[in-house]
């Protein structure tokens, strides 16, 4: 019978052979396991390196590269992220092979800098829109939310999916599940990236993952400085009631809803506030019932797809422009009177780009105070400053009617 | 005849374009001569990196010092090993003949990334060569030095003569 003093001596043996393994697994080249990759820890490996003159492209590479990449975008440590479902997320590794299930989050990314390089794969939808991701036409399209390509996701082996956090939630959830299921080691994130409440903290934490600190700084001041120059705007002025009509017929918004926040940040009182739905349909009586001041109308999906950046049918801006303002009834409406009657491209509203959209509604909801402001010089200088994008893509015919 | 020396310019003027932001992501290269037959090298880093370089230097030469934290470089024999860990410039000091032969020869590696390519001599991106001055400043921010910037004038003003010259006569063929 062994002694118990060798047993005791093996276990431990064991015990620090396997946590040392664990520790150099979690992070490399860490390799005083204090959690932390120091100077003096990198520099011998990238010495030893360029001493063998080998070139860093195969596996035994990994490790080096990696605690290269930590050293210099996380400090060094691993990173702890929370994303907009809540849950905390521990990154041990960069993140190399990633696949984005929206195109909100997508273009948040390339707002941050961050490389097209480590994408594997896109959404369908972000794919067919190659005038706004031109680097994206012909990629890899994992379908969308709502009708996945689970083989081409599993096929792509991500090391991160990136799904909506509160959009399509039930479907977000189910895909996460079965992807969790295949590919236990993929981190799956949720962000929404369209939300003016949470934008920020959105691409706050993305800006994180990636280690793209500054340029998430440069984005924010963007967005403070332009929100700022609408609230001091149309802050002290009583704000005019407003119709705000989605894409489908009579379908409105409601508190709750990105789009009712948008409308109050430009200074406007929705007048269906406080319906039960966030988006609720809509009695065309109780819209004229309630003497709306001003009227805007979203398009750029289902009946209403035209303008945008493919600009395609713009004509159909007067077309639509002039079909609400024959409805019936509503040639007593105090918008209508009023020539107040707007249309509006989601694209500057619906997602990341919400703050031109407010500037626009601003000018239209206060054009006594808000007249200065310049919602086509700001969409440009996101384009360009931003979006990589050339700024003559943000032509206001194309986003707006009527044009002033 | 006329119109392949057009058609050269256009070609030059191009590939100006394209090659600038190449240059403007390399390492490069600066020699400041000092007394006595020494010389002041300086390798400036197109940005915040981690990387490797490995610096030969020709026979003759001799490192007299390096100016890098320790335990980021090795010296042995004629090469210089470099760690690079967020620093902008690195600096190492040559003495040898009065009229050197031979030239520097650098190769770099970004450890992030795996690209890298040889470490470029001030004179290669555009800029004039350092003869006799103190070391070129460390440049404030990644891509932002003005050689891209002149390289690009430098572009234009050739695709703008070019293009009027061609615009003047039967236009572009």
């Amino acid at each position: 019978m062994m002694p118990r003093a060798c047993v005791l001596c093996i276990a431990v043996l064991m015990l620090l052979y396997l946590s040392g393994t664990l520790a150099s697994a979690a992070l490399p080249g860490d390799s005083d396991t204090d959690g932390q990759i120091s100077r003096m820890e990198l520099a011998p490996l990238v010495l030893s390196a360029l001493d063998s003159g080998k070139p860093l492209s195969g596996e035994e590479f990994r490790d080096l590269r990696d605690a290269a990449w930590i050293f210099l975008h996380w400090d060094g440590r691993s990173r702890t992220v929370t994303d907009a479902a809540g849950k905390t997320h521990a990154l041990e590794r960069p993140l190399r092979r990633i696949i984005v299930m929206d195109g909100e989050t997508l273009e948040t990314m390339r707002s941050l800098g961050v490389s097209r390089e480590h994408i594997v794969a896109v959404d369908k939808y972000s794919i067919q829109k190659p005038e706004f991701f031109p680097e994206y036409a012909g990629y890899p399209s994992v379908g969308s939310i709502w009708a996945p390509d689970y083989e081409k996701i599993i096929s792509l082996r991500p090391d991160a999916l990136f799904l909506y956090a509160s959009v399509s939630r039930a479907e977000c959830d189910e895909i996460e599940k079965k992807v969790r299921s295949s590919l236990p080691d993929t981190t799956v994130f949720r962000f929404d990236c369209y939300h003016p409440e949470t934008y920020l903290a959105d691409a706050g934490e993305i800006a994180r993952i990636f280690g793209k600190e500054e340029k998430f700084s440069e984005l924010s001041g963007f967005y403070t400085g332009a929100l700022s120059a609408v609230t001091s705007a149309v802050s002290r002025e009583p704000a005019p009631l407003v119709y705000f009509e989605t894409w489908n017929d009579y379908k409105s918004v409601s508190r709750g809803s990105g789009y009712h926040d948008k409308i109050a940040m430009a200074g406007g009182a929705n007048i269906f506030a406080d319906s039960a739905a966030e988006y609720p349909e809509v009695d065309p009586e109780s819209v004229l019932a309630r003497r709306p001041e001003v009227v805007v109308k979203l398009t750029g999906s289902a009946r209403y797809i035209f303008g945008g950046y493919s600009g395609e049918n713009g004509s159909r801006f007067a077309e639509v422009h002039g079909s609400i303002l024959s409805r019936p009834g509503w040639s007593r409406m105090p918008a209508v009177r009023e020539g107040r009657v707007y249309i509006l491209h989601n694209a500057v509203l619906g997602g990341p780009q919400y703050i031109i959209g407010v500037t626009y509604m601003a000018r239209w909801f206060h054009p006594d105070r808000a007249g200065d402001l310049d919602p086509q010089g700001l969409h440009e200088r996101y384009l360009s400053d931003f979006q990589g994008l050339s700024p003559s893509l943000a032509r206001p015919d194309r986003f707006i009617y009527p044009v002033e | 005849m006329d119109r392949w020396f057009r058609a050269a310019g256009l070609v030059f003027a191009v590939s100006l374009f394209v090659l600038s932001p190449a240059l403007a992501a390399s390492i490069v290269r600066t020699v400041v001569p000092g007394e006595n037959s020494t010389y002041q090298v300086v390798l400036l880093m197109p940005g915040e990196m981690v990387a490797g370089i490995v610096e030969t230097v020709p026979p003759g030469y001799h490192v007299e010092g390096v100016d890098a934290l320790p335990g980021q470089f090795r010296v042995d024999g004629n090469t210089i090993r470099f760690v690079i860990l967020g620093e902008r410039t690195v600096q190492y000091t040559l003495t040898g003949k009065e009229n050197p032969e031979g030239a520097i020869e650098g190769s770099w590696t970004d450890i992030t990334t795996g690209q890298g390519g040889r470490v470029l001599s001030r004179g290669e991106t555009g800029e004039p060569v350092m003869q006799d001055t103190k070391p070129a400043p460390p440049v404030p921010s990644r891509q932002s030095g003005p050689a891209p910037l002149l390289t690009s004038l430098g572009a234009v003003v050739v695709l703008l003569v070019v293009a009027q010259r061609f615009s003047g006569r039967r236009g572009f063929p």
